[in-house]
């Protein structure tokens, strides 16, 4: 679980919908299995296939036509180096921390996540439907992410100290 | 560009509507800055996050339990995959058949445990140190461990009994606290404020800075504002230069823009935030703190912060007005004034030439004894005022010649600020004036910190103007 988040945090930053990045997750798997015996070491698979959901997002994205603005190429080789490298072993943790922060979001904050993440709508379709601009969105996500970084950070801290969420 | 302004960028980047200027600016940040990456990737990974479990926000949605009864038994990382599988197959069209799909997830199983190998060392979030600095205090009382005098806090919880407590961020912003306050420091761009007061002075370099209370978010755009929380979680802000953000808390609509000398207020869940009259009593005792005169005594008294509250707009016959000025002056050319070195002055608009070098940055102050009224020329019986303030950095130059004066009005003076074509300055001594003949005296203490002013105001606006180290 926690290569497939980073994996997915990757996808998503590319194609920025979450049936496209699910499915180019799928197509890196279906590639990884296929090509089962050509892989030396966890190594070997590891970069094989980050290489590979890379690419399928980009090809998603020209299939598509979508317009999506990217970082310059070098820029994202930095992010994504650090994203591939990172610790990712307490995802668990900050998973079941997750469930529980988004319950405490407000009503429409929790409707801005459906929206966005589980309905698939753009930003501005996401205005449309609450009956706002999209810059207020945008601003609404930013405060939700904080929001729901700090209530993770803070339930983690529990459960180093206590060794559960709660 | 402070925290803010990067993760709104960020998020904008994520949501495809960032344009080509702020792409230039991410990613030039993210170029320069290992922190940037490491925090763009932790906005990454929390979409990510979101994508895998976010299904929770949406508790009503049927799942597919029939199918992810399988790999639930036989996979339990993939549990997440199939529910949003299954969620997503009723709202999206995906390419690839479910049942291909779960032919290949149940397959995948031992290769996804090789993918989960080990991780590099761990690079989570320690508490950041040294965040703010606790620049004074004044009869201070803290419950559980109190911090010293000069101590670096890092985020974490601070409970002022009682007393003032000035807090100095390492971006520029300033928040004095009045207790009882129950506040917290988040990051250095976010606090907040459970219950009690602050004033807060937020440079340029820390715009976007936040506080948080139960009732509203306070998002600063370069400005200086009061926030007062009760007990019952009713927050009042007050903008006293500049122009602030609220919005209520979990809100997803517009914020609201309030400006210099006005205010609001909000109770928790309350649906609306009201504009309520301008009043700052109970901010006028950390005010002058934040704006870096830490003791006023005898008739000095630090005028209210607001636009009505400037020189020119306010008198006051019975005390010494401070008014602040200017803050963060960039001096780009030498500044000529009365004096600069330590001592006792009776004569401070006459003295022999002296000068503040160019390149320092200052802010000014100017203190003020303005009898109402008019007393004709040479009269005495003017009101005389004794006091002594204490500045929180060194006193670089004294301005007390009406020539200087006036002619520092602009590059120094309070932009709101009616200085008049009255005489002004510190009055010059008659012949045969002793030191303690009454008229006016000005001390400046050894640490440069610390003026004393015995002042006789008649006819003439005694008035002086204060250069400090910024």
């Amino acid at each position: 679980m926690p290569e497939r988040t980073k994996q997915i945090a990757l996808a998503w930053s590319i194609v920025r919908q979450s049936h496209l990045s699910e499915d180019a997750y799928q197509d890196m798997l279906a590639r990884v299995f296929e090509n089962e015996e050509i892989f030396e070491g966890p190594q070997h698979l590891r970069d094989w296939s980050w290489k590979v959901l890379r690419n399928r997002c980009y090809e998603l994205i020209r299939q598509r036509k979508y317009r999506v603005i990217l970082l310059d190429e070098s820029i994202l080789s930095l992010v994504d180096a650090e994203l591939e490298a990172r610790d990712t072993s307490d995802m668990a943790q900050r998973a079941d921390a997750l469930h529980t922060c988004l319950q405490g979001l407000s009503k429409k904050s929790r409707e801005t996540i459906r929206l966005r993440y589980f309905m698939g709508l753009r930003g501005k379709q996401v205005a449309e439907r609450l009956g706002s601009k999209p810059e207020a969105v945008y601003k609404a996500l930013q405060r939700i992410y904080v929001s729901l970084a700090e209530c993770i950070q803070q339930k983690l801290a529990a459960f180093d100290s206590r060794g559960s969420i709660s | 560009m402070n925290d803010k302004r990067f993760l709104h960028l960020s998020t904008l980047y994520l949501e495809g509507a960032i344009n080509d200027y702020d792409l230039d600016l991410l990613n030039r940040e993210l170029a320069d800055s290992p922190e940037r990456v490491r925090q763009f990737n932790d906005l990454r990974l929390l979409t990510g996050l979101i994508n895998e479990h976010g299904y929770a926000v949406e508790p009503d949605a049927p799942a597919n339990l029939a199918a992810n009864g399988l790999l639930n038994k036989s996979c339990p990382d993939f549990s997440v995959a199939g529910d949003l599988k299954a969620n997503a197959g009723a709202r999206f069209t995906s390419r690839r058949p479910i049942a291909i799909a779960l032919g290949l997830l149940a397959t995948a199983a031992s290769l996804l445990l090789v993918l989960n190998w080990h991780y590099t060392n761990s690079q989570r979030d320690e508490n950041v140190t040294g965040i703010a600095t606790l620049a004074y205090t004044s009869q201070s009382s803290w419950e559980g461990r109190a911090p010293v005098l000069g101590e670096a806090l890092s985020s974490g919880r601070l409970h002022l009994e009682v007393g003032l407590a000035r807090l100095d961020f390492l971006n520029g912003a300033t928040i004095t606290l009045q207790g009882p306050a129950e506040f917290e420091i988040l990051s250095k761009n976010k606090t907040i404020l459970r219950s009690g007061i602050l004033t807060a002075s937020i440079p340029e370099s820390a715009i976007g800075f936040e506080v948080v209370t139960p009732a509203m978010d306070v998002v600063d755009l370069g400005t200086a504002f009061g926030v007062s929380v009760g007990a019952d979680g009713e927050t009042d802000v007050c903008v006293f230069e500049g122009k602030v953000e609220v919005s209520l808390s979990d809100s997803v609509d517009t914020p609201r823009l309030v400006r210099e000398g006005n205010a609001v207020r909000s109770r928790p869940k309350d649906a609306t935030i009201s504009s309520v009259d301008y009043s700052v009593e109970r901010y006028e005792d950390a005010w002058p703190v934040t704006s870096g005169v830490l003791q006023a005594t005898g008739l000095m008294k630090f005028v209210s912060p607001g636009p009505e509250f400037v020189p020119g707009r306010y008198e006051d016959s019975d005390h010494i007005l401070i008014f602040p000025e200017r803050s963060r002056v960039l001096l780009e050319s030498e500044l000529e004034v009365d004096v600069t070195d330590p001592g006792q002055y009776i004569r401070v608009g006459r003295r022999g030439r002296h000068s503040v070098a160019a390149g320092q940055v200052i802010r000014s102050y100017l203190l003020q004894l303005n009898p109402i009224g008019a007393f004709p020329r040479g009269e005495t019986g003017g009101a005389r005022v004794i006091g002594q303030l204490t500045f929180d950095r060194p006193i670089l130059g004294l301005i007390g010649g009406t020539f200087h004066l006036t002619s520092t009005d602009e590059p120094l003076g309070h932009p709101l600020g009616d200085y008049g074509d009255t005489r002004r300055g510190i009055e010059p001594t008659r012949p045969n004036d002793l030191p303690d003949s009454g008229r006016d005296n000005v001390t400046l203490s050894r640490d440069r910190r610390t003026l004393s002013l015995d002042l006789s105001a008649s006819s003439a606006v005694d008035q002086i103007r204060v250069v400090v180290s910024e």
